[in-house]
């Protein structure tokens, strides 16, 4: 029974009050093809193929000296993505939808990338804060303006990410609940556009994944 | 990101050390900009109160 209309969001599924709904965040590791085989799948190539497309794409976001750190943002981007396009089940919990997961991901990898940064590099981190070519009366103006967004970057990441699936679903959600009082016409073309928002929430999911993985990459490089 | 190589020699006086084209430069504009705002907030923090 629907209390809310936020009700699809709460985890409620429990045992001795444990909130089992959050195992679903692991499910997407069971879609990880096994190269245990001399030749790979037709699944284990395309992910291989995925994954080698993700790694040219950061690393020439991050340069060649970071050999090896694309693994952590090409993890990142699966874990994401399969949160996100498994949450379009029915009944399966989107736990890329709620803050809590969000900002578990987006707060770690800022707080690390500023300590790192400040610390070792202070200078380069202070230089940052004013874009080469500023004119002269700007400068200060866009010190405050980069500190600023340096500072709100890690509650941006988060509530992008939760947000999106949020507004996902609770439209597919709305729509889905006006069903029993239509007319069989309006149902019609009613489950026409469950069909369309159902292909442009898959698009969303993954875009959105790509989105947190590629400008925590981004940040990750203005730190070196 | 960091763009063309600048040659700091072209610059005299208070730009030699405050622009926004070198490294340098663009640190100390934006240690000049933290240390003001310090200022103002230690200023506002610390000034006596009007009964």
């Amino acid at each position: 029974m629907m209390t809310s209309l936020f009700s699809i969001f709460e985890p409620s599924s429990s045992i001795f009050s444990l909130s089992i709904n959050w195992l679903s965040t692991f499910v997407g590791l069971l879609f990880i093809p096994y190269l245990y085989w001399a030749a790979p799948s037709r699944w284990a190539l395309v992910w291989s193929k995925i994954m080698q497309l993700l790694h040219n794409e950061f690393q020439a976001i991050l340069g060649q000296a970071t050999k090896g750190s694309t693994i952590l943002f090409i993890s990142l981007f699966s874990f994401i993505m399969f949160n996100n396009t498994l949450g379009l089940l029915p009944y399966v919990f989107t736990s890329s939808s709620h803050l809590a997961m969000t900002l578990t991901l987006a707060l770690p990898l800022w707080l690390t990338f500023i300590l790192f940064g400040w610390i070792n590099h202070t200078q380069h981190m202070l230089a940052h804060m004013v874009p080469q070519g500023t004119p002269g009366l700007l400068m200060p103006f866009m010190v405050l303006v980069e500190t600023l967004s340096n500072i709100i970057r890690p509650g941006t990441l988060a509530v992008r990410l939760a947000a999106n699936m949020i507004a996902g679903h609770l439209l597919l959600t709305l729509l889905g609940n006006m069903g029993p009082s239509l007319s069989l016409t309006l149902v019609s073309f009613l489950m026409l556009a469950q069909i369309l928002l159902l292909m442009l929430e898959s698009a969303v999911a993954m875009i959105q994944s790509y989105v947190f993985a590629v400008l925590s990459t981004l940040y990750a490089s203005e730190v070196n | 990101m960091a763009g063309d190589p600048v040659n700091s020699s072209q610059f005299k006086g208070l730009s030699r050390y405050f622009n926004g084209s070198t490294l340098a430069g663009r640190a100390n504009v934006a240690k000049a900009t933290y240390a003001v705002m310090g200022l103002i907030i230690a200023y506002q923090m610390l000034k006596p109160s009007k009964k």
